[in-house]
């Protein structure tokens, strides 16, 4: 299978002419409307004839220097906007919004070659952790289709971990790039708040949301990294900080970290087999030389209730504009899952509740900035599993608002906080469902992270794995 | 003999304002732990999500309950001395040029496509005032 490549080999392939872009994106498209038919991972495919035009003429047009993402067919999570294109974000809301203009993220790799395949299912408005919260019907787990690809982002996961792109695009508010990258295998990157540009991305809450990559290796994300971090005009919290060279690994098998793990995330409800994936990776860093040490952050059980009241008190202010007016449907439409969360925003913001919840969230939101900022001074890197169990089976999630609230457990005190943190595959169950690990670093050090994960990624086979049943 | 007096009204009624707000306070938690149907039906009409069905603003009234009493968890962290954090970039007062930029602008048509009613080139919005 072609697109089993990483996007480097993919790249050396059509340099030297052994494939053409046309010939890729035929594949690609190929593959995505198969996997449309068992696991539903896109709310919209685009025509195989209008992909396969589009790549010819980018075949004429770089003809000589080739851009950094030249040919690589990829899924945009439906929350971004596409000039021209549906733009649901999951909801039968946007059912039929066509967006008017592009996001900053679709405009940066489209100017960098790559090729958009289609638009991927998600958690309306990013309300959930198993993309079964969409009005466009659940997407399935390929490597169990009873069970949920996790969430928000599970049809991008979905679409990388079975082949079907070269990479994907993802927006984690919560864990929404992480949690389904840990349930499909694939590596997935939660940047710094304010790497990469949200202009034109569906707001979910905006002091939380993130553009990220998801793809089968940390190299994979890196390239994709180097092409859409950087300042945006259209984007006030876009960063000035410099864009660091992520793709470039030489540097990282010499450097040596020390890696915390925090005593709170393997004493909490966790899965027996996630608690040995977390075990065995720990083994295999401290095999590389790294060191691992033991760290304690009571403060990281303060983040679901801070989570939880400062995202539904976003979320209730940008959705406000889903009026039914200007564009989309009326307000009747959201689901449950979304309703309570405007619900509950509303209420933490209302007169006599904003003192005891929403600014109360905020101070304790400072604490665990302050944290992080002492764990940091202890290590350079954060060990932590990703989700408290491996991919639940469809239902269990969306019947019950705390457990789904549970799923974020290990994922949400990174966007409370704004650090970045990699996803990477760990390791397996007993019945061969995926079990991912992340890795959270200081702001900005993105790169450090990925050198780990190449490293990683050098000594481990996990993710060369995919879903035997495509 | 004045400030004396004048003392003993201050403490006196800095007394019965820290007691009036316990009494809020208590009243407040109280709430928190059991929201009211009406309460939870205020919220919808203020988040204008009350033109639901019985049964669905009975669901959320009762989600909304074991949301808030788990998210109640915040009330117990002492934090009083710690301040507010409403983001976490660090960037302050960020304003680009006032320049128009023609790529970016929609016209009129581009504008009104999205809306469900639309009259000459205007959205058609639902009355505010009765005439």
């Amino acid at each position: 299978m072609i697109l089993n490549h990483d996007i480097q080999s993919l790249r050396v392939m059509l340099e030297k002419e052994e494939i053409s872009i046309v010939d890729l994106a035929s594949v690609s498209i190929d593959q995505c409307q198969i996997i449309q038919n068992k696991y539903n991972p896109f709310t919209f495919l685009r025509s195989k004839k209008e992909i396969l035009q589009e790549a010819k003429k980018l075949q004429q047009h770089f003809s000589s220097s080739k851009p950094l993402l030249y040919g690589m067919p990829f899924a945009l999570k439906d929350s971004y906007s596409t000039k021209g294109l549906p733009t649901t974000a999951g909801s039968k809301v946007l059912e039929s919004y066509i967006a008017p203009y592009n996001s900053t993220v679709y405009e940066k790799l489209i100017d960098k070659g790559a090729l958009l395949i289609g638009k991927t299912n998600m958690d309306a408005w990013g309300h959930g952790a198993s993309t079964e919260n969409t009005d466009f019907g659940s997407t399935k787990n390929p490597y169990d289709s009873t069970r949920t690809p996790g969430g928000s982002t599970g049809g991008t996961a979905v679409a990388v971990a079975c082949r079907a792109v070269a990479f994907g695009i993802g927006e984690d508010t919560g864990g929404s790039i992480r949690n389904p990258s840990g349930h499909t295998n694939i590596t997935g990157l939660k940047v710094t708040y304010g790497r990469v540009s949200r202009y034109g991305c569906i707001a979910y809450a905006s002091s939380f949301d993130t553009v990220g990559p998801m793809a089968k290796t940390a190299t994979d994300c890196a390239i994709v990294l180097e092409a859409i971090a950087g300042i945006d005009p259209l984007d006030a919290t876009s960063s000035p900080h410099p864009i660091d060279s992520y793709s470039d690994m030489s540097s990282s098998i010499e450097k040596k970290y020390t890696i915390g793990l925090p005593l709170q995330t393997t004493t909490q409800s966790l899965n027996q087999e996630v608690k040995m994936v977390i075990d065995d990776v720990k083994s295999t860093i401290q095999a590389l030389g790294h060191t691992v040490v033991q760290i304690d952050m009571p403060e990281l059980l303060l983040g679901l209730p801070v989570y939880y009241l400062i995202g539904p008190s976003e979320t209730s202010s940008n959705l406000a504009r889903m009026d039914g007016v200007r564009f989309g449907k009326s307000r009747n439409y959201f689901t449950l899952e979304t309703m309570r969360r405007i619900m509950t925003g509303t209420y933490a913001l209302s007169a006599g509740y904003y003192d005891q919840y929403y600014r109360k969230a905020q101070k304790v939101r400072t604490m665990l900035v302050t944290a992080y900022e002492k764990a940091f001074s202890q290590c350079d890197v954060i060990l932590m599993p990703i989700s408290p169990t491996p991919p639940p089976k469809l239902g269990k999630t969306i019947s019950d608002p705390v457990t789904n609230m549970l799923s974020d457990i290990f994922t949400i005190t990174h966007n409370i906080v704004g650090i970045p943190s990699l996803a990477l595959p760990g390791g397996f169950t007993k019945s061969d469902l995926p079990i991912g690990f992340q890795l959270a670093g200081p702001m900005f050090s993105e790169k450090k992270l990925l050198n780990l994960g190449h490293q990683f990624q050098s000594h481990t086979k996990w993710h060369q794995h995919s879903p035997e049943a495509i | 003999m004045v400030l004396l007096w004048v003392t003993i009204i201050v403490r006196i009624i800095l007394c019965i304002r820290q007691r009036i707000e316990l009494h809020y306070q208590k009243k407040v938690t109280s709430m928190s732990s059991s929201i009211s149907f009406d309460t939870a039906n205020h919220t919808l009409t203020l988040a204008k999500l009350d033109q639901l069905p019985e049964l669905t603003k009975k669901k959320l009234h009762q989600q909304l309950n074991s949301t808030i009493e788990y998210v109640s968890q915040v009330e117990s962290v002492d934090a009083d001395k710690v301040r507010e954090t409403h983001q976490i970039t660090g960037l302050t007062n960020i304003s680009r040029e006032d320049i128009v930029d023609t790529k970016r602008q929609l016209t009129v048509d581009e504008v009104v496509a999205n809306a469900p009613q639309s009259y000459r080139g205007y959205m058609v919005v639902p009355a505010l005032i009765e005439a």
